[in-house]
């Protein structure tokens, strides 16, 4: 098994796993609010982990799920000058932008994260109505920022493999 | 100004000109102008709020929405909208046209998206259009702006995060406040096109019988009761705008999946997924916004521009007209929801003195900000009607200008007559 082989079968395992995740979140997401609604209007006895439930998927969702739309290059940018670049260039540029992903992940998701979620533990801070330590709600931002700056590698190798004639189109 | 914010607006700006995603631009622009002022640690600031910013019942309207577009978007009930539209509108002269819009309207009502609106109709209409001798460029330009008519006409995504900014709008009536100035859009663009089918001598579209339109108005009313099933449960206070939406997404998928069998069970976790991938988009820009907010706030940022703005001019008038060509210059390059989540805290003091009313300059910023989803250098919904249509941005760009003129004109009668927006609202006691 060669070197190149196990970096790609990684890198698809870690979409595969990231993607189901989400799947999963946005799932979770929908049945509790709908369980809400039930639970109100027929039941008449409101569920009370529902909001919370829901509300904390939906960080979830948010932070970790855009390590995914990283991969997936779906995050919006300005594209207009770019793509008046030549193809050589334009690699130049997309190792930058790797690089500045990585480091903003790194630097603010991961030290600031870790940061965060210290605090959040030290001061015993739990959520209104379940009582969650919210430590560990927090632990989405040092997750995503983990998977981030796997992609950001991940593209600044592509690049230069390409910057030096040895990568694919 | 001071240098932090120099800092912030330099940084922001070179970054968003290299490409770098919106919200890593915002976050990274923040961080170092945070760290220009100095005292405090910059990454503590910054990293809570990406997560804290969207821990809000409220925006979970939004992935709701997202995927109830989705549902119907794959579930043939576009098509179905466009069928009906032909029937109403497609015999006059120009008629593709005033379908092509129409159809956008209802579309971009029903699934909350102009993106998912110039899709579905760019992708059936622009080719019907070309084919009976519309100019291209122009179907493309028209389809366009069309499609942005879906974000004042609710339900709408983009309300539910001017809300959240204000934090003191009710969703529910941002929703009624959206209809008649959306309306109004389409109008005026039906009107422009009217104009240029007479004089390019377009042809008519075929009348269809009135048996067959009733059977299309039957086919596409699953889809219409969407919004009255979510603008009902909202008003009536028996749903909030959330509970809603997620009832919403019920009902898409017993239309698509159950009824109309168009979207197979096979297809769903690949729809789930594209939801949540475009719910993380919208989310980092909010998370990474609510930080640069905050350290536009700490800087007074907000209470320095409104002084500026009141040092030139203190006629409401005039400082309405100012505020709408700054925010025309903003949509150009920024997003619609990056630019309602940054812009908004900035106007909302000299909005608060001017005592125009929250609810009615939401309208405006939105209504303003359609016109930069169709102008170059950013606009998402240009970018994606061009490849629809298969066209180039410079060729379509001339076709477009008259439109805009519309858009514009449509723009200052929403701006300077409350009534078209907050007459609705007001009638159901907001």
């Amino acid at each position: 098994m060669s070197v190149k082989f196990f970096f790609k079968s990684l890198s698809e395992w870690r979409n595969k796993i990231l993607g189901y995740f989400v799947i999963l979140i946005v799932s979770i997401m929908v049945v509790t609010v709908l369980w809400q609604v039930f639970t109100r209007l027929v039941l008449k006895v409101p569920a009370v982990w529902t909001e919370e439930t829901s509300t904390y998927m939906l960080m979830w969702c948010g932070v970790v799920g855009a390590a995914y739309a990283y991969g997936q290059k779906a995050h919006i940018g300005m594209e207009y000058f770019a793509c008046k670049l030549n193809d050589r260039h334009r690699r130049m540029l997309e190792v930058v932008i790797a690089f500045l992903v990585g480091f903003f992940a790194f630097r603010v998701m991961f030290l600031g994260g870790m940061n965060f979620v210290r605090n959040a533990f030290v001061n015993h801070q739990t959520s209104p109505t379940m009582g969650i330590p919210t430590g560990y709600l927090y632990l989405c931002l040092p997750i995503s920022a983990f998977f981030i700056i796997t992609y950001s590698i991940e593209f600044i190798f592509k690049d230069l493999l390409f910057l030096v004639g040895k990568g694919e189109k | 100004m001071n240098i932090p914010v120099i800092v912030m607006v330099v940084s922001f700006l070179v970054l968003l000109v290299m490409d770098v995603p919106i919200g890593i631009c915002i976050g990274l622009a923040t961080l170092w102008a945070v760290s220009a002022v100095g005292g405090v640690s910059a990454i503590n600031i910054v990293a809570p709020r990406l997560a804290t910013g969207i821990d809000s019942f409220a925006l979970l309207a939004i992935p709701f929405f997202i995927l109830m577009g989705l549902l119907l978007g794959k579930g043939g009930i576009a098509r179905r909208l466009i069928d009906f539209a032909e029937a109403l509108v497609g015999r006059f002269t120009g008629g593709l046209a005033f379908v092509n819009t129409l159809g956008c309207m209802l579309v971009g009502a029903v699934s909350g998206s102009s993106i998912a609106a110039v899709t579905s109709i760019g992708g059936t209409m622009i080719p019907e259009m070309n084919r009976k001798g519309y100019d291209k460029n122009f179907n493309i330009a028209l389809t366009v702006c069309a499609a942005t008519t879906g974000l004042l006409i609710p339900p709408s995504n983009v309300m539910i995060v001017y809300a959240l900014v204000t934090g003191t709008v009710s969703v529910a009536a941002l929703f009624l406040a959206g209809i008649v100035p959306g309306i109004l859009v389409g109008l005026f663009l039906m009107g422009a096109s009217a104009v240029i089918a007479k004089k390019r001598g377009y042809g008519t579209g075929k009348i269809i019988p009135v048996k067959e339109t009733i059977k299309r108005f039957f086919g596409a009313l699953p889809g219409l009761l969407l919004i009255l099933i979510v603008m009902g449960g909202i008003l009536s206070g028996i749903f909030t705008p959330t509970e809603a939406a997620s009832i919403a997404v019920v009902y898409a998928f017993i239309l698509a999946v159950l009824v109309y069998k168009e979207v197979k069970w096979k297809d769903l976790p690949g729809i789930l997924l594209q939801c949540g991938v475009t719910t993380s988009v919208v989310m980092l820009l909010i998370g990474a916004s609510t930080g640069m907010s905050w350290f536009m706030a700490a800087q007074n940022v907000p209470e320095l521009i409104s002084g500026a703005i009141l040092s030139i001019s203190s006629n409401k008038i005039a400082i309405l007209l100012m505020i709408n060509i700054m925010l025309l210059f903003v949509g150009t390059f920024l997003d619609m929801t990056p630019a309602i989540l940054i812009f908004t805290p900035i106007f909302l003091p000299i909005i608060d003195k001017l005592g125009i009313n929250l609810v009615h300059f939401g309208i405006i910023i939105i209504a303003n900000l359609c016109v930069g989803l169709c102008t170059p250098p950013v606009g998402t919904v240009l970018f994606v009607g061009v490849g629809v249509g298969h066209g180039k941005i410079h060729e379509v760009f001339k076709s477009l200008l008259p439109l805009f003129a519309v858009m514009i004109i449509a723009l200052l009668i929403i701006t300077y007559i409350p009534e078209v927006s907050l007459t609705l609202p007001r009638l159901f006691g907001f």
